[in-house]
């Protein structure tokens, strides 16, 4: 073995000390802490919630297709599944577990060479990727040998295909996107795709149910008479593969030694790539000096125009915009944030699905449940966001608020609630608004439904100023489970109570207009107590 | 020894590699372990494999039974698409005792609407269901409806669903013969 490491120019010793050291790291350091949003102080490591969604989101799409389908289309869907969610943890995630910056300050200095650093990285790579395969495919590859037209040779057939899969994906991620800048990707697109796993999760999860609840079954006929462009997928290659080597056709063997050349082939682009890139005569990154350089020349104004609008003194604009800003630029607080509106998304998805989003004005209670529940869904993220608005990584820092000069009491707070009403509540609710407007052919009463919403919001926004004892923004520590727990909880079940019974109250009311004019005066009256309890 | 010893202590070994390594392979082993469970329960997943039908009402039954005649099949042509896909889960539940003329009037009428629900019942409905669906294409002496059966009867075959292989071909067995005839 040693003789073969020094033919492929590996030197034996420092290979095995550096990755050692490389996967002892990998284990103590914090991977994935951007797609799951854990702290360093937390127990369970964010890897292990990581594998978790891995296993749940496959787990669920193997359930919902078990029995149901032919193996050629569950082998598709595992697969298909399991690659993209592989590309997305190398962009996001693993990427660092590949292309250190730090690296050549740390062991530039000692005799070790490129390619034997470049070997120690792959194998370090190479463990993340087996247990995030071994995640994502456990499911599809157990229930698939046991589906009707599968055979003994399914599992390691599936087993191979999906291995092979992810390491081409992860090598092509890595050629297009290593550079000795360490990032792959801007920060924004890295967040975007942190989202990937929850976004797929919920899509498996929403989707089982619309694929169960289908009467159409539009989905078992999609794969039934599949389009030729979806053979043409690398996925569907792999698929096939798993489907003769399912029933042990002698093709499949050809096949098997195709998919074992591709991951072979994976891991030496990887190898070769990666000693190209650390061959030790390293110099600083052209292209991030350049970003420095532009990012210091960028200045804009501190107080954007939302937050000018939105806020009656300069003591409040100066609140309210940095909250947007921190909305915006603050990755944990977003986390924290806005995953209480994925529900909303995933409802109108589901309600567009399966028929249940009509309009509450003409539709149903069954037929316009979703329409209600989406809007109310806004209403009771409103004091989830506040309470996570509360709360900040940095939130030592807050002494700067609390020591300034203000002219009057509670300014900070109403900023905030500003922030969320106007800042991510309105928009989410003029998007839901459009979607009404196109689902329902009828603008109007799109517009009369989201009205109703914003009173609520409104009104919700201020009520939580009082239940949650705001004072000043991201001037706690974070805390697990904080966002929708401690104190926040007694309010959190009473505005779900009460959004629940005006939910039912405007479909009651949709039947005649005198009615919904008094349940319009009655949110109205609502927001008004709530809102001169505040500013008492 | 206190109570709070042990968990101290586990708390301290999930911090180390081997800790985090352990809780992985435990997390792995459990979701193979479920696996392994519901593949052996592969008949509970297949009886959930059907499709819902409204119950039959009872105008587009006594319609189904009335298809031998032409004023029955002129009421049938004024039947919305809804109404049509209603008429064959009807006859897919309460049919056995309507016409036999009943299917080649329907499918004469709208050989896409009906044609497409008997595709759909063969690749979503349980196994009665899907016999049905067979006795419904042979009896609609239509050259689409017999592709859809030797389609149906490849995808049995490949699925290793032999007795609905099985019948689908004693069925086309049957067809040929009754046309030579």
């Amino acid at each position: 073995m040693s003789e073969l490491a020094v033919c492929l120019g590996i030197r034996p010793r420092p290979f095995r000390a550096f990755t050692r050291a490389l996967l002892l790291m990998g284990l103590r350091i914090q991977h994935f802490a951007r797609a799951t949003g854990a702290k360093p102080g937390e127990l369970i490591p964010p890897l292990f919630w990581v594998v978790g969604q891995y296993v749940l989101a496959s787990g669920l799409l193997s359930a919902a297709l078990f029995a149901r389908v032919d193996v050629w289309t569950f082998a598709f869907c595992g697969l298909a599944t399991s690659m993209l969610l592989m590309a997305t943890a190398v962009v996001v995630e693993l990427h660092e577990a590949v292309v250190a910056p730090d690296d050549p300050l740390i062991v530039g200095h000692r005799p070790l060479p490129a390619r034997t650093y470049a070997a120690a990285r792959l194998i370090h790579l190479g463990f993340f990727v087996t247990l995030l395969t071994l995640a994502a495919n456990l499911f599809p590859a157990i229930l698939g040998a046991a589906l009707r037209d599968s055979g003994a040779w399914y599992l390691p057939a599936y087993l191979l295909a999906a291995f092979a899969g992810n390491a081409a994906v992860t090598a092509a991620i890595i050629l297009l996107t290593a550079r000795g800048g360490g990032s792959p990707a801007r920060t924004d697109l890295r967040d975007l795709l942190a989202w990937t796993q929850i976004v797929l999760v919920m899509v498996v999860f929403y989707g089982a149910q619309w694929m169960l609840r289908d009467g159409e079954h539009r989905l078992l006929r999609f794969f039934a008479r599949p389009p030729d462009w979806l053979l043409w997928l690398p996925p569907a290659w792999l698929a096939s593969f798993v489907a003769g080597g399912a029933v042990g056709e002698a093709a499949a063997l050809r096949g098997a030694v195709a998919v074992l050349a591709v991951s072979g082939l994976a891991a030496l682009l990887i190898v070769v790539r990666l000693s190209a890139l650390y061959s030790w005569g390293l110099s600083a990154d052209p292209a991030l000096e350049r970003e420095g350089a532009g990012a210091a020349r960028r200045t804009g104004r501190l107080v954007g125009p939302l937050a000018v609008a939105g806020a009656r003194s300069r003591p409040q604009r100066a609140v309210l915009a940095l909250c947007l800003t921190l909305l915006r630029r603050d990755v944990d607080l977003r986390m924290r944030t806005l995953p209480s509106l994925a529900t909303v998304a995933a409802v109108v998805v589901l309600g567009l699905a399966t028929g249940q989003l009509a309009s509450p004005f003409t539709g149903t209670a069954a037929s316009a449940a979703l329409s209600l529940a989406a809007v109310q869904l806004v209403v009771l993220a409103v004091p989830v966001m506040l309470q996570s608005l509360l709360s900040s990584r940095h939130h030592a820092a807050s002494w700067l608020l609390a020591a300034a000069p203000w002219p009057a009491a509670g300014i900070p707070a109403r900023a905030s609630r500003a922030a969320i009403c106007y800042g991510v509540a309105l928009p989410a609710l003029l998007v839901l608004g459009a979607v009404f407007a196109w689902a329902w052919q009828s603008p109007a009463q799109a517009a009369l439904h989201v009205l109703f919403g914003w009173i609520e919001v409104l009104a919700v926004g201020w009520g939580s100023l009082t239940a949650l004892r705001f004072d000043l923004p991201f001037s706690r520590p974070v805390a697990v489970g904080g966002a929708s727990g401690g104190e926040a909880t007694p309010w959190l079940a009473a505005v779900g109570a009460v959004a629940f019974a005006l939910g039912a109250a405007e479909m009651q009311a949709a039947a005649a207009p005198p009615w919904l004019l008094a349940y319009g005066a009655a949110l109205v009256a609502l927001w008004l107590v709530l809102w001169r309890r505040a500013r008492a | 020894m206190t109570l709070a010893e042990p968990v101290v202590g586990l708390r301290s070994f999930l911090r180390t590699p081997r800790g985090v390594l352990s809780l992985l392979a435990s997390a792995l082993a459990f979701s193979a372990a479920v696996a392994v469970v519901l593949a052996l329960n592969r008949d509970v997943f297949e009886r959930t494999v059907r499709e819902r039908y409204p119950p039959p009402s009872g105008l587009l039954v006594e319609l189904g039974r009335s298809l031998s005649s032409p004023p029955a099949v002129r009421r049938l042509r004024r039947l919305s698409a809804e109404e049509r896909r209603h008429l064959y889960t009807a006859w897919i539940q309460v049919g056995e005792d309507w016409p036999s003329q009943a299917v080649r009037a329907m499918v004469g009428v709208d050989s896409a609407t009906f044609l497409d629900a008997a595709f759909q019942t063969l690749l979503a409905g349980s196994p009665d269901q899907r016999r049905r669906a067979v006795r419904f294409l042979a009896l609609a002496g239509n050259p689409q409806s017999r592709a859809l059966l030797e389609e149906a009867q490849a995808r049995a075959q490949a699925r290793r669903e032999m007795e609905l292989a099985a019948f689908i071909r004693q069925t086309l067995i049957a067809r040929q013969t009754t046309a030579k005839q």
